[in-house]
């Protein structure tokens, strides 16, 4: 059993579910066996990455860019007019364009079918960046990880969608804007493992808080007390990992006037003081005073700022500055 | 409190029970022998019904031959022990596909299979024969990342794919030393359309 033709047919799918989509496709023109392999298991993409552009060009016309790991599908057009380019690592393969008399919306929809397996398509990563349209209907994905950016008005769609496909993501980043409640109703039931970072408001409660999975986080919410940020904190430092940032925004309540409210008084810390550092802020590096599952044993940088309405706290991994041998500005 | 005027305690130390290690025995088809803890046997689903309908005690480990594991080499077998000593303990992953897979390959991981393609190809079968489902998940990883970037002929050099026509001859090779009488009759039809006959028999 010492190469690929002596793996038994079940080895191989699952080598061959592991692949990249490009690697797929060049496995499958070795043999008519590796073919039959290939396409007897799904996908599984690296990477979907989903945008659309507006063109100068003409008033009406977009450029939905569809990349699968390092395959790229572009469909320009207007109304009923598409024109389907391809092409490996971003570069044009001439002689593959075609133009059909069909909406660019409905061409993406076949082509999305074409990735299909068992009523999905598979990815580990699904991103999708600045789309104009609403989701389709019959596009089911599942997926580990879920980037949304500036969806604008179809945001929640996007999000119910995905958040009825699945509850379960080890990230979820989202950079869009939206103040309906629904929208942290339908954050609220996703269970996340590994990354949870949202730009928007979740209006978590503290039990909301305390119940997210995920250590490398970004959350911003005007219901969370002192205590549940004290209580975050906490928790990130026992089981966060070396890469996870906490990153929460809160309400600058009224009690609240300096860091040491936010700061739990085990912790020892040891105040840094920066050069332009600002009334409102404080830096520090914890030293001490707690434990970390992951044996992560580096002292932690804690950056605390007061916004007036709003307060940020930021802890992570210290990470000793490189020094430059250049004359950066200011001389 | 002092020392000195610290309550005196008779303690029976055989009382105390002594949690001990046990380490099983494994011997590959090559005659090399391996300890294994029994917490790393766990990885394997296979070695660990194995140990458990064996019911072996510490006294039985000693004793008794090394189990056997007559399907895979010393080399290959060091690797899958040093891979479940280091993994010890460390939750077994379940694919109940509701998300897609993701396999990551930890260092020391990526270190273990820093070894020639054969031996990795080995040791994708012998995490399969075993059944120990993380291993098999990095290195069919390895293998995959191989093939990144690679083009048909490149992959066929990297794997050693027989192309459409090298398959052909390899099943007719195989055929022929199963039955060596087939190629002379095969020949001797072949003959007998090239004069004309119509039936063979």
């Amino acid at each position: 059993m010492s190469s690929w033709q002596e793996l038994t047919i079940r080895l191989k799918l699952e080598i061959v579910e592991l692949l990249d989509y490009e690697s797929r496709c060049n496995l499958r023109l070795c043999s008519s066996s590796d073919r039959d392999t290939v396409d007897s298991t799904k996908i599984i993409g690296k990477n979907l990455k989903i945008s659309e552009t507006t063109s100068e060009m003409a008033e009406g016309k977009t450029i939905i860019r569809l990349d699968i790991d390092t395959f790229t599908i572009w469909f320009i057009g207007r109304e009923n007019v598409t024109r389907i380019d391809k092409g490996w690592n971003g570069e044009i393969i001439e002689g593959f364009s075609e133009t059909r008399q069909q909406n660019r919306y409905a061409v993406i929809g076949e082509f999305m079918e074409r990735f299909t397996r068992k009523g999905f398509v598979w990815v580990n990563t699904i991103g999708v960046d600045s789309t104009n349209f609403p989701v389709p209907e019959t596009w089911n994905i599942k997926c580990a990880n879920l980037r949304l950016y500036n969806l604008q008005e179809h945001y929640l769609g996007w999000l119910r969608k995905f958040v009825t496909l699945f509850q379960k993501l080890k990230k979820l980043e989202i950079g869009c804007w939206g103040n309906e409640p629904e929208i942290s109703e339908l954050l609220g039931q996703l269970k996340v493992t590994k990354t949870m970072k949202v730009d928007h408001d979740l209006n978590f409660t503290d039990e909301q808080l305390d119940q997210v999975e995920a250590m490398d986080v970004k959350i911003l919410s005007f219901n969370v007390t002192a205590e549940a940020v004290k209580k975050r904190l906490q928790k990130f430092l026992k089981y966060g990992k070396k890469g996870d940032e906490l990153d929460l925004h809160t309400p600058s309540h009224e009690l609240v006037i300096t860091h040491d409210q936010l700061i739990p008084n085990e912790l020892i810390v040891k105040r840094i003081k920066m050069q332009n550092e600002e009334e409102t802020e404080y830096n520090g590096h914890i030293i001490g005073g707690f434990e970390n599952v992951h044996e992560v044993q580096d002292r932690r940088a804690i950056h605390y700022v007061n916004f007036g309405q709003l307060i940020r706290i930021h802890c992570k991994v210290y990470e000793k500055p490189e020094r430059s041998d250049c004359m950066m500005y200011p001389f | 409190m002092s020392v000195e005027n610290a309550p005196v305690v008779d303690v029976d130390e055989a009382a105390i029970p002594v949690e001990k290690k046990m380490y099983y025995r494994f011997e590959s088809n090559d005659k090399k022998e391996f300890r294994v803890s029994e917490l790393a046997i766990q990885q394997s689903e296979t070695l660990n019904r194995l140990v458990e309908a064996m019911g072996y005690t510490s006294e039985d480990v000693e004793n008794k031959p090394a189990i056997a594991i007559e399907n895979i080499d010393g080399k290959t077998l060091k690797l899958v022990f040093q891979w479940c000593e280091h993994h010890k303990g460390e939750a077994i992953p379940v694919d109940d596909g509701s998300v897609p897979k993701i396999v990551e390959i930890p260092e020391f991981d990526a270190k273990l299979m820093d070894i020639d393609n054969g031996l990795l190809f080995k040791l994708i079968w012998a995490a399969d024969y075993l059944n120990i489902v993380q291993l098999l998940n990095v290195s069919c990883k390895k293998v995959a990342n191989m093939a990144q970037g690679k083009t048909p002929a490149q992959l066929r050099r990297v794997y050693l794919l027989p192309s459409d026509e090298e398959d052909e001859a390899a099943k007719r090779a195989a055929q022929e030393a199963q039955d060596p009488r087939a190629r002379e009759v095969e020949e001797e039809f072949e003959e007998r359309k090239r004069q004309g006959g119509n039936s063979f028999f």
